[in-house]
């Protein structure tokens, strides 16, 4: 009878069968067998796997290191800018093919790709944060370098976050004056300062200018629509726009 | 368990001992380390599903169908003159891409698709990446030599997040290799010895495309099998394979030692693909078998492409497996493929033969890093 005949070597291949079992490789690092010779992953790779698998803190921290200590290799900046948009909250995946043009305000269209004050209560500060930051390592790119015409994929790429960024930062910064811990609150407008209405602004107007697109179009028709508001002063412009808009 | 085979040697049989030395020095040293980066990954142009479960080592023990490109110098081994004529076909399903891979194979897809459809397809990329493909050979071989024309044509199609560049992309990857090979081996020194050669004719191409998600027309052109199609370019060249295989039987334990120089000379590829050469490399593998008159098992190991061409890491190099053959009609097989593990069965019914296997791809070029569960049916008919 075969299986008493082999009965040692039976043993023997279901050790090899199983020894690897589910998940691991023999060859991972961190789970898999642990005399075999492992492939250890270079901090682009472990940059990558964490953005795959949705772990912007690690994303950011390892690519910001990487920025740090290699500040002209500039094809790491568009990727720790996706990684502070993602930790952000912003949906990069759905904005980057969202419809900007027709009847919908760029308020209305960036408004659900993003986090709310409601939503993220305390933390929405570290969200507009992260925003910002993501807006800053891209400026930080030389401009010469930023180009959407580029045959370098990563410029190109930059020019177009860099619009949604902008965009983006410009309305999360406003929704801070227009939601509360309830909802929707226009009352919250009349804390905005003259400071916060020109960041806001600045933020608009470098999205308009930052690239051709309906992103860039878009922004640059909330610019005319808050400039044709009735008011004295930006802030008074912005919080009409903002209620009229939505 | 080597030391005692070679303790255990007649004397006679030393100076054969001293040739496989040569010929093994000569092919390391005589021809030279090849340094140039990678065209071609270390796996072979074609891989019996079988053999596939068995974690893909197959220098030393290969199914018959993909012997021609395994081992040439296997073909002897086996009874009878006659071995296989026949043609076997296998399906290359991704573990998440049934569906998928059931609409394309159904002439299926959406040429036309809009918007809708188009975000829709991206979604499913993001969540399952779509991996399949198609094997098929049709061989003859007997003691003396043996042809195979063969086709083996595999894509996959992901979606990543943040792609290279930080912005949504679309990865579409797809081995396309057909051809024929004609091989022919010979015994020498008492059987211990066999050499084989495999000359070969191939069609090849390997393209990789990243799509950024903003380009709706080309995401939309790869729903099709027209537009799937439109992306592979392939190139053409000759080449040729040498395989060794040194033979020790006894009554019931049997030992090989197999060494392979795929491409000879590496083999120059002409077309406006990007694939232009395939590297010459070199495959060591050990084999033992535990036999009776109807049932062996046979375990083996192979480390493929020793000096480094194909760039490929050591868990992708090195493959381990074992086959259990019952009554010449049943076979289980697993081992370790890509570092992963693999099983399968085989049903040789005389004129069908049956086979069902599951492994792992890395298509990445670190373990985990970017995985595929694959589902391969083989069909085989001939005598």
């Amino acid at each position: 009878m075969i299986l008493g005949h082999y009965k040692k070597y039976i043993y023997v291949l279901v050790t090899v069968l199983f020894t690897g079992c589910g998940t691991s490789n023999l060859f991972d690092c961190d789970s898999g067998y642990a005399r075999s010779r492992c492939s250890k992953l270079t901090p682009d790779e472990k940059a990558r796997m964490a953005l795959d698998q949705g772990d912007m803190e690690s994303a950011v921290e390892i690519l910001a290191e990487l920025v740090a200590e290699d500040p002209e290799t500039y094809q790491r900046y568009p990727l720790l800018a996706a990684a502070y948009a993602g930790k952000s909250g912003l949906d990069l995946f759905n904005v980057v093919t969202a419809n900007f043009g027709g009847d919908s305000s760029l308020l209305q269209v960036m408004g659900s790709f993003i986090p709310t004050p409601t939503q993220l209560g305390a933390a929405y500060d570290q969200s507009l944060e992260d925003m910002s930051l993501s807006v800053q390592t891209l400026v930080a790119i030389p401009a010469e370098l930023r180009s959407s015409t580029s045959s370098d994929k990563y410029a190109s790429s930059a020019v177009l976050q860099l619009t949604l960024y902008q965009a983006a930062y410009g309305v999360m910064y406003l929704n801070k004056f227009t939601y509360g811990a309830a909802g929707y609150d226009p009352s919250l407008l009349s804390t905005m300062t003259a400071q916060d209405a020109a960041i806001i602004l600045a933020a608009l107007n470098g999205a308009a200018t930052a690239a051709d697109g309906s992103a860039a179009t878009s922004a640059q028709s909330a610019l005319a629509a808050i400039q044709a508001q009735p008011g004295a002063s930006d802030v008074e412009k912005l919080a009409a726009w903002s209620q009229a808009a939505r | 368990m080597i030391i005692r085979f070679f303790l255990n040697l007649r004397p006679y049989l030393l100076p054969a001992c001293a040739l496989v030395w040569r010929v093994t020095i000569w092919i390391f040293c005589g021809i030279g380390w090849q340094s140039v980066a990678l065209a071609k990954g270390s796996a072979p142009l074609y891989e019996d599903p079988f053999d596939v479960a068995s974690g893909g080592a197959s220098l030393t023990r290969a199914s018959q169908a993909g012997m021609i490109f395994s081992n040439p110098a296997l073909i002897p081994y086996g009874t009878g003159f006659h071995r296989w004529l026949g043609n076997e076909t296998s399906l290359i399903v991704g573990k998440d891409s049934v569906d998928f891979a059931k609409n394309l194979s159904s002439g299926g897809g959406n040429s036309a698709a809009s918007g809708s459809s188009t975000a829709q397809f991206v979604d499913t990329v993001v969540k399952t990446p779509l991996h399949a493909g198609v094997l098929n050979s049709f061989s003859y071989i007997n003691r003396l030599f043996g042809f195979s024309v063969f086709n083996r044509g595999e894509f996959d199609i992901a979606a990543k997040k943040y792609g290279d560049t930080g912005l949504p992309s679309l990865r579409f990857r797809s081995e396309s290799y057909q051809g024929v090979g004609l091989s022919a081996a010979s015994l020498m020194l008492t059987n211990m010895i066999s050499v084989g050669a495999t000359a070969k004719f191939i069609y090849a191409g390997e393209p990789d495309v990243e799509i950024d998600l903003t380009d709706q027309q080309a995401i939309s052109d790869l729903q099709s099998p027209a537009g799937l199609r439109s992306l592979v370019s392939m190139n053409t060249g000759y080449g040729y394979d040498l395989g060794f295989v040194f033979f020790r039987q006894g009554q019931n334990s049997d030992y090989r030692l197999a060494i392979k120089v795929d491409d000879f000379g590496g083999t120059r590829l002409n077309g406006s693909a990007d694939l232009k050469e395939l590297k010459q490399m070199y495959h060591v593998g050990l084999g033992y078998t535990y036999h009776n008159s109807v049932d062996s098992l046979h375990f083996s190991a192979d480390y493929r492409d020793v000096g480094g061409a194909s760039g490929d890491e050591v868990f992708k190099r090195l493959r381990l497996g074992a086959k259990l053959l019952i009554r010449h009609h049943i076979g289980i097989g697993a081992g370790y493929y890509d570092g992963w593990p693999s099983y399968g069965l085989e049903l040789d019914a005389w004129l069908v033969r049956l086979t069902a296997a599951y492994y792992k791809r890395e298509l990445g070029v670190k373990p985990g890093l970017d995985p595929r569960g694959v589902y391969v049916l083989g069909f085989a008919m001939g005598i």
